[in-house]
């Protein structure tokens, strides 16, 4: 076993009640509601045709799974 | 077992405390696993600082973690220490001596907030501690203990159990390792459990699986917390999960954030055992954590199964975790500058559909490769869990909503273009 392995480090570890709860990581860009909002302005249909003309090399099927995952209230993750 | 001449062995929090002597294995592990360079940094500050202290002390966080697991490759690279806030001031001040000396610097004291709320009267001091190589960073944290949070009726008082370990207020074992000459106190096997417990309810209550109502954002640590729940020497890996989510709200005061913790946590593990153990043809699932070990190359020198497995786990998590955090990062940015560019008048709608154009190739192939890491997870293997868990979050409120925004804008860009 590599007991010096400095790469794999344990993170720090924050022992209290106090946690900003960032890490540095980026919030979610796009809120709940402005998403469930742009989901009701672009049927599936759409997003498929935008998708489409975005991106003509993509598989079809690709694009479906993807609309899928949206319009499904995000119940899509057990893939 | 008394470590300091001024331990008050008498006082109602020490008597909550038992102290014990560290068995040989923890002992041994300890020698072994603990690096020289934080050693030093050990026993240099319980020496000169802790074991001056009336009131119990110990040490947490990954120092007691990795002497209470048998398989685990990290190595300590901070110091977390616990103690009582009567000594918060006798502390400060021999820490200050210290800094004086040049053995620390960057000293400094804040009180702490409660989810950046209140004051909650604890109070953490910082410092890096000087070794013959460099600098290790402490944090040490100033918590109530029993007098303060018992009630008139002398009974625990919720509201005050403000750090997530509290020594002296619920009964707590530590134990004593010899660090370089110097008895050290560090938290028991539970110690370790309860402090993992308490903090991955936290850090899993700031991601709500149902939305962005919470800060939001997957800590790559709750992974790890997960991870480390599990490898704890009195677990067993079989029923660990399940065990973890049950043991989440086990503490007192249940707080709203075990509560979400709970749930969240149950939500994503009922997902995770929906899945399927094999392909559509047929063929058993590879298991993601065997592929990230696969693809980064990644070989373990032990022919122990069990130790094999645990130092993949603890591997894939750094990774997943890793790569995570990059992609999130990757794809606020550019969504950042994609909107700035559509808040400039002077943007045509040929060059917005560009540059959304580019961003949703970017979002389909980060998209189409964490599609290959799901169908990769294998619900027969728990491993896979630790993993998983980090996945769910960067598709729900990263690349799926970006790429509805993106293409509902570009709709309309297409409608203005004629």
């Amino acid at each position: 076993m590599n007991s010096n392995n400095n790469q794999n480090q344990i993170k720090k570890m924050d022992a209290t009640t106090n946690n900003d709860g960032a890490s540095g990581l980026p919030t979610p860009p796009i809120s709940k509601e402005e998403h469930e909002e742009n989901k009701k302005a672009m049927s599936r249909a759409d997003f498929i045709d935008q998708m489409r003309k975005s991106q003509p090399d993509m598989n079809l099927e690709e694009i479906e799974e993807l609309a899928d995952e949206i319009y499904s209230n995000g119940e899509g993750l057990g893939q | 077992m008394n470590i300091s001449p001024n331990y008050l062995a008498d006082s109602a929090e020490a008597k909550l405390v038992e102290i014990i002597p560290a068995s040989e294995k923890i002992q041994k592990r300890f020698n072994d696993k603990i690096s020289p360079d934080m050693k030093e940094a050990i026993s240099t500050i319980c020496s000169q600082v802790f074991n001056k202290c009336q009131y119990p002390y110990a040490l947490i966080g990954s120092n007691c973690y990795i002497p209470h697991t048998e398989h685990s490759e990290k190595i300590p690279d901070d110091l977390d220490v616990v103690f009582g806030i009567q000594d918060r001031d006798n502390v400060y001040v021999e820490l200050q001596k210290m800094a004086a000396d040049n053995q620390i610097k960057d000293l400094s004291m804040e009180e702490l907030q409660k989810f950046g709320k209140e004051k909650n009267g604890c109070f953490k001091i910082h410092c890096l501690i000087k070794t013959e190589n460099g600098y290790k960073e402490m944090e040490a944290f100033a918590q109530n203990m029993n007098s303060e949070v018992m009630d008139n009726e002398n009974k625990i008082n919720d509201t005050k159990l403000n750090g997530i370990i509290n020594l002296g207020a619920e009964k707590q074992t530590i134990e004593v390792v010899l660090v370089n000459g110097a008895k050290v106190n560090i938290g028991s096997e539970k110690t370790a459990e309860e402090l993992y417990l308490k903090n991955t309810a936290n850090e899993f209550a700031l991601y709500n699986l149902n939305g962005w109502d919470h800060k939001g954002s997957l800590n790559p640590k709750a992974l790890q917390r997960i991870f480390n729940l599990i490898n704890l020497d009195g677990q067993k890996f079989e029923d660990s999960i399940d065990l973890m989510i049950k043991n989440i709200t086990r503490y007192k005061p249940v707080t709203d954030e075990a509560r979400v913790a709970q749930e969240s946590l149950q939500h994503l593990w009922a997902k995770f055992k929906t899945l399927e153990v094999n392909h559509r043809n047929g063929e058993k699932k590879e298991g993601l954590v065997n592929h990230l070990i696969k693809v980064n190359g990644i070989k373990f020198d032990t022919t122990d199964d069990r130790e094999n497995k645990i130092l993949s786990t603890e591997k894939a998590v750094d990774i997943i975790t890793q790569k995570t955090k990059e992609d999130m990062v990757l794809m606020s940015t550019n969504f950042e500058e994609y909107k700035k560019l559509l808040e400039n008048k002077g943007s045509a709608p040929a060059e917005l559909i560009t540059n959304i154009d580019n961003q949703i190739l970017s979002l389909s192939t980060i998209s189409k490769e964490y599609k290959k890491y799901l169908s990769l997870v294998n619900k027969d293997d728990k491993n896979d869990f630790c993993v998983y868990a980090a996945i769910p979050q960067l598709r729900d409120h990263f690349i799926l909503p970006i790429l509805t925004k993106l293409n509902r804008d570009r709709m309309k860009l297409e409608k203005n273009k004629k």
